[in-house]
């Protein structure tokens, strides 16, 4: 009688728990489908340049001048390869009198160039230039092996007598936008 | 009626100071089941002496999710997973977490010593996790720092804690006087393995800079990972379950006592103890604070083509990474249990172990807290149950608890013997028996036993 009362409750609470449990339909595989897309913010160069630098040792005026920076940034190859592009954005404030052009090369670990940006033309005075170039790395993968960059500066106006006491400057600061996506 | 305040009191003490967890609140005190001595030594029991069915007398699992669900992510719905996933990572907080524990008992018995004492002992092994979502770090990772000028995104988000472990114990349950029932069990922990990540901070915070558009400031990071039993090519797991190289010690202790016929206090705490991590090692810490404003060309005329910057070495500089293998001691996650009840109904009489009888009422009413200690919090639950003893042989138990998951919890418990055999079984929200995928937690305990 009691093995039976046991039974018959026992079975009622698992068969209670069997009906009235259920899941709704699942899917797992939607992950395949996720899709991450951050866009980071990052400082990239940074420079001022007075007069004087562009003179030699002997005083004479120099109408290049070049710098090169090694760039290890430590980033490991889940971001290199998920990285589809960079926006590249520059504001440069010239006081100088004369005009310059300035250009970034990105340079592969032998120093060798790898993309060069485009022009950046400043006129004499102009406080506000803004520049902004994007890189492709789907197109230009090279892009990825970035481990150094070389600034140009060109005087565009060698006419123009530079005063090496000057305190007029060329201001250049700039940032990357750097797109990632995990379906890269 | 001093003694009733001084309980009184500490209950209340209990109430206000913790919160008190949902666990196990089903098996607590339930039936005079032998399973309840582990949850509080000082439990009344009713036999002389107990097996449990080896790998069978004790099965245990919780796995809950207090920020979001499995069909949140995957129901099959008409919005994308990027809509979905973004929508829980921004109703997370960082107190969220996912929770689980498995408990299985390998062997469990028990004698009585005499008409006043009883003990019992046993193995079991246990994995025990907790991993709090580390809210600013997902939104870094899956949003960037594009849009969150000026926001300090917290490293201190994202602590975890994950053991699995064998314990082999022994205790004591002793009948002081008619009222007071005490009991104290002594733990011998042995880890299979441990990882934890506790009390990191700092921030990382995007700000407009002085030298250049944007200036990055890691502040004051301090970053901690130890982990025990993880070594690749190390895989003892089955070994270090027994006497292994990590061991600990822990201890339980807890009372029941009866104001009156019809009312009853419990209360108990569960382990407190340590385990000490001095093989197979692997920790890992990051400090340092870091700020970068980009890469600062220093045209020199004088040596204009020196490469006069190196990003990856000063960040390596002032934000070091230091791995080593030194021992450390981690607690086990303390829990404290207490009920208050009331029984009520038809008077009956029980048979009990010392070919005696004693009166009983076959319904009680009651309330319990379970509070366990988490790394970022105490986690809290209350509960109220109902349990109604059907016969001597067959108990029920119906639970209803208010926790950090749900404040519509409901659990129904069984307990059945037949002959010397035993089966207890139990479960809670039932309500969300309609779709457990749905349900931020589910808890379950089974298990069989020969009760003489």
């Amino acid at each position: 009688m009691m093995l039976q009362k046991i039974k018959k409750v026992s079975s009622l609470f698992f068969c209670l728990m069997m009906i009235t449990s259920c899941v709704e339909e699942l899917d797992f595989t939607q992950l395949d489908d996720y899709r991450a897309t951050p866009v980071f913010t990052t400082s990239a160069v940074y420079f001022t340049i007075f007069p004087y630098q562009f003179f030699d040792r002997s005083g004479v005026q120099i109408n290049e001048i070049e710098e090169a920076t090694d760039i290890d940034i430590p980033t490991n190859n889940f971001l290199r390869r998920k990285t589809v592009r960079i926006d590249f954005n520059a504001q440069i404030s010239n006081e100088l009198e004369a005009d310059f052009i300035l250009q970034i090369q990105l340079l592969d670990a032998d120093y060798s160039p790898i993309y060069e940006t485009k022009e950046m033309l400043v006129k004499a005075n102009d406080l506000t230039y803004e520049f902004n170039e994007t890189f492709d790395l789907r197109s230009n993968p090279e892009l990825k092996n970035i481990k150094a960059s070389r600034l140009k500066i060109k005087n565009n106006t060698p006419s123009v007598k530079l005063n090496p006491k000057d305190n007029t400057k060329l201001q250049f600061t700039s940032y990357y936008h750097i797109y990632l996506d995990t379906d890269a | 009626m001093p003694k009733l305040r001084k309980i009184i009191l500490l209950l209340c003490f209990f109430l206000i100071t913790n919160s008190f967890s949902q666990k196990k609140q089903l098996l607590y005190n339930f039936a005079e089941l032998p399973q309840t001595l582990l949850l509080n030594p000082g439990a009344e029991t009713n036999f002389n002496y107990h097996m449990g069915v080896p790998l069978l007398s004790g099965i245990s699992t919780e796995i809950g999710s207090s920020g979001f669900s499995l069909s949140d992510i995957f129901s099959v719905d008409n919005r994308t997973i990027n809509d979905k996933i973004s929508q829980i990572v921004e109703s997370l907080s960082s107190n969220d977490y996912v929770q689980f524990n498995v408990q299985l008992d390998l062997f469990n018995a028990g004698f009585r010593l005499n008409n006043n004492t009883y003990i019992s002992f046993g193995f079991y092994g246990e994995l025990d996790g907790i991993i709090y979502t580390p809210k600013d770090l997902l939104v870094l990772a899956t949003e960037g720092n594009y849009n969150y000028l000026n926001k300090s995104f917290q490293l201190s988000h994202g602590a975890l804690k994950i053991d699995a472990l064998g314990v082999l114990h022994v205790g004591f349950t002793k009948k002081v006087n008619e009222n007071l029932t005490f009991g104290s069990r002594f733990k011998i922990y042995s880890s299979v393995l441990n990882a934890e990540s506790l009390n990191n901070y700092g921030t990382f915070t995007t700000r407009n800079g002085s030298n250049n558009v944007y200036a990055y400031y890691l502040d004051n990071a301090n970053l901690k990972l130890r982990t025990s039993g993880l070594i690749e090519g190390e895989n003892q797991y089955i070994e270090n379950a027994f006497f292994g190289d990590n061991m600990g010690i822990g201890f339980d202790v807890g009372f029941t006592y009866h104001i009156s016929d019809q009312i009853e206090v419990t209360g108990s705490v569960v382990d407190v103890g340590f385990i000490k991590y001095s093989k197979l090692i692997e920790n890992t810490s990051i400090t340092g604070s870091y700020m970068y404003e980009g890469v600062a060309y220093e045209y020199d005329p004088e040596n204009p083509s020196s490469f006069v910057e190196l990003i990856g070495g000063s960040f390596r500089e002032e934000v070091t990474t230091v791995q080593n293998e030194e021992s450390y001691v981690s607690l086990r996650p303390a829990k404290v249990n207490a009920s208050f009840a009331y029984s009520f109904g038809m008077k009956r009489s029980i048979y009990c172990f010392d070919n005696t009888f004693k009166d009983f009422f076959s319904n009680t009413l009651g309330v319990q807290m379970h509070a366990v200690h988490r790394p970022l919090s105490i986690q809290h639950a209350f509960t109220g149950f109902y349990q109604r003893m059907l016969s001597q042989r067959v108990h029920t138990k119906v639970t209803y608890t208010i926790d950090n998951y749900s404040s519509n919890n409901i659990g129904v418990g069984l307990s059945a013997q037949v002959g010397k055999l035993n089966f207890y079984g139990m479960v809670d929200n039932i309500l969300q028996f309609t779709n457990i995928a749905a349900a931020n937690s589910i808890s379950a305990q089974l298990g069989f036993n020969l009760i003489f």
